[in-house]
């Protein structure tokens, strides 16, 4: 049976998997408990997940998908960076030499043909902005209304400039796999940040930071990922790559992350991975036809 | 026996002639207060006053600063922060100062009006050199201009001397609404309407007028504060009268030292600070302006804050600073500190682009 789609992740790819894979049984990965994290991350931080590419089985049957081949970054992995710009890093990547990955090298040589490739790449980075350890601050977003008042207004070129710094890994990993494959390209973007951070059991890495500083306002954590994910959609689109948004269902009015759809601080939980299923069978579809 | 007899040796030419230093001179004597190294000083004024917040901090004096620069603007962006208490730019007049405090006070609405420059960034046309980057869009104009106002309210609050520099008697107004420009629309950004602009030569009774409401409206918000005056010794670019710009100056300079001399005498917590009489008067015997004879030197600015420190902040007049030099000025004062200061200055100066000639394209 041929591969519905090839999955390249790092942490956002765990909802996806849970919410209609049996990966974890394929893999049968154990882990020590980190308190630290929800059961959906027991396995992210050792080497359980490994470094190989794997094949799970889509267990839902309502949904067009059948099987699919993943390959799950964990951070106990040690892959490291797929894409490393040579030379200072450039905030736009354009005309700069890359050094790729030599894992990353393989698995998408391995991968060339025409299933596509969607990736579930980075995508937490704007989270560290939902900190409240800097001064007080806004900036004004397009998409997002309102300006706190009695605070500083940052222009957003400062804004984009720290958002191209994310955007890099994603963008230049994509640019590669363009370069070196004809396969179709899909990218998932992550979920908003989550309404009610403070009722998060799970505080992840930053448990920390959260009890010194709390959570800037809501208002503002929507800013930086919507910037993000704008930024991220003009660059993939001059590569041909197609995107998925966070399912209209899973976010609230204001575009945060409902709380039944968040695990933990940053990340969508295995419903929230059912419904971008579902839109990526239906991209997929509409694909083929 | 007459009255002179018993009066100290600085209320004599001759002596003050002969004396080696302007400290000697002490050019500030007569002086109603001094301050101490805890104070917060915030200052405003036009282009002579950014060197006051410099001078202050290099020699360890307390500046306050309302509106600081945020961590997410890069330090080498031209963001305009820290030339002044809060980023209003430079202020040239009363009227100017007092509709800015007016409106941060909430005494008026706020004043609203913008411009795209001709490299699209958006300024503001009541500090339109103020932010030089500019601002993206006019919401972002809007929204900065009503966290400045924020910014010089608290200013007014937190701070314990409040130093403003004079600049000018001349100004152009908007007619329609009715408030002040700091330079005339159409030479930074904007385009200027003989319909809605009008020139402003404000008199003597104007400028006294808007002092006096200065003071009332800083001691409403802050009581304990005091407020020191002085004068720019910065000539005028140009002028709009149909009169030499030399004579304006001095028409000028005259009427805004005369209006200072007028209130200072009436509120026991304002005072003067004679930086135009050392800058401009014989005893500096011309050394102080530099090549164009309108800025002022590196070393006259030194000399103005050596007599301001040693009247005012004695406790920390003697405290080491590499820029600073201690006594006299030399009279020949190293020509590559005076270019960069006049190009500072001329950089920072919105007169400037008044004149053609030295507009910065």
């Amino acid at each position: 049976m041929s591969h519905s789609f090839y999955l390249i992740a790092h942490s956002h790819g765990v909802s996806l998997l849970d919410g209609v894979t049996n990966w974890r049984d394929r893999l049968r990965v154990r882990s020590n408990r980190d308190q630290r994290y929800g059961d959906s991350f027991q396995v992210w931080f050792d080497q359980a997940i490994g470094t190989e590419p794997f094949e799970a089985d889509v267990v839902i049957s309502s949904l067009p998908l059948k099987k699919l081949g993943a390959w799950v970054i964990s951070r106990g992995s040690g892959i490291g960076r797929l894409v490393g710009v040579r030379g200072k890093e450039a905030a736009q990547c354009e005309g700069t030499s890359f050094r790729i990955n030599k894992k990353y090298s393989e698995v998408l040589a391995s991968w060339k043909g025409s299933t596509p490739i969607v990736s579930m790449l980075a995508g937490n980075q704007h989270s560290r902005m939902m900190i409240n350890s800097l001064p007080a601050y806004d900036f004004l977003d397009p998409e997002v209304p309102g300006i706190e008042k009695g605070v500083p207004i940052v222009d957003a070129r400062f804004v984009d400039e720290i958002v191209a710094r994310w955007t890099n890994p994603v963008y230049t990993a994509l640019l590669v796999a363009s370069q070196v494959t004809e396969n179709p390209l899909v990218h998932v973007l992550p979920p908003p940040p989550r309404e009610n951070p403070q009722a998060s059991t799970h505080l992840e890495a930053m448990r920390e930071l959260v009890y010194q500083h709390g959570f800037v306002p809501d208002n503002l954590r929507v800013k930086w990922y919507r910037r993000y994910c704008r930024q991220l959609a003009v660059r993939l689109a001059g590569i041909r790559c197609k995107l998925v948004h966070p399912p209209a269902e899973a976010c609230s009015p204001a575009g945060l992350l409902k709380e039944e759809y968040a695990d933990g601080l940053t990340h969508g939980n295995a419903r929230y991975g059912m419904l971008v299923a579902r839109q990526l069978a239906s991209l997929m579809a509409q694909g083929s036809r | 026996m007459n009255p002179y007899d018993r009066l100290p040796r600085q209320n004599f030419w001759k002596a003050s002639a002969q004396s080696s230093s302007e400290i000697e001179v002490d050019f500030d004597c007569g002086r109603k207060f001094g301050f101490s190294g805890s104070d917060s000083f915030a200052t405003a004024g036009s282009c002579f006053a950014q060197h006051f917040a410099r001078q202050m901090t290099a020699r360890g004096g307390k500046v306050l600063i309302a509106e600081k620069r945020h961590p997410l603007v890069p330090q080498e962006s031209e963001h305009g922060y820290e030339l002044f208490s809060a980023r209003y730019g430079n202020i040239y007049t009363v009227q100017q100062l007092l509709e800015l405090l007016e409106q941060a006070v909430g005494g008026r609405g706020p004043i609203h009006e913008y411009a795209v420059r001709t490299d699209g960034r958006w300024v503001d046309m009541l500090r339109p050199r103020a932010v030089p980057m500019g601002f993206p869009d006019i919401e972002h104009a809007r929204a900065d201009r009503q966290f400045h106002l924020h910014a010089v309210a608290e200013m007014l609050r937190d701070m314990d001397v409040f130093v403003f520099t004079l600049g000018l008697t001349e100004a152009w107004t908007n007619g329609r609404h009715g408030y002040c420009y700091p330079v005339v629309p159409g030479a930074i950004a904007g385009d200027f309407s003989a319909e809605d602009h009008r020139f402003v030569n404000y008199s003597f009774g104007d400028v006294t007028r808007g002092l006096r409401n200065v003071i009332d409206l800083v001691s409403r918000a802050n009581p304990a504060a005091r407020i020191l005056f002085t004068v720019s010794p910065v000539g005028l670019v140009a002028t709009a009268e149909p009169r030499n710009v030399m004579v304006s100056t001095s028409a000028s300079k005259s009427i805004l030292r005369a209006a200072i001399d007028e209130v200072v005498r009436q509120y026991e917590a304002v005072d003067y600070f004679p930086s135009y009489e050392i800058i401009t008067g014989p005893y500096g015997r011309g050394r102080y302006w530099a090549e164009g004879l309108r800025d002022v030197t590196g070393a006259g600015v030194e000399t103005v804050m050596d007599v301001f420190f040693h009247s005012r902040l004695h406790d920390l007049s003697q405290r080491p600073c590499g820029s600073v030099s201690a006594g006299a000025p030399a009279a020949d004062p190293a020509m590559a500190d005076i270019g960069k200061l006049a190009a500072a200055l001329n950089d920072e100066c919105d007169e400037m682009f008044l004149d053609p000639a030295l507009r910065v394209k």
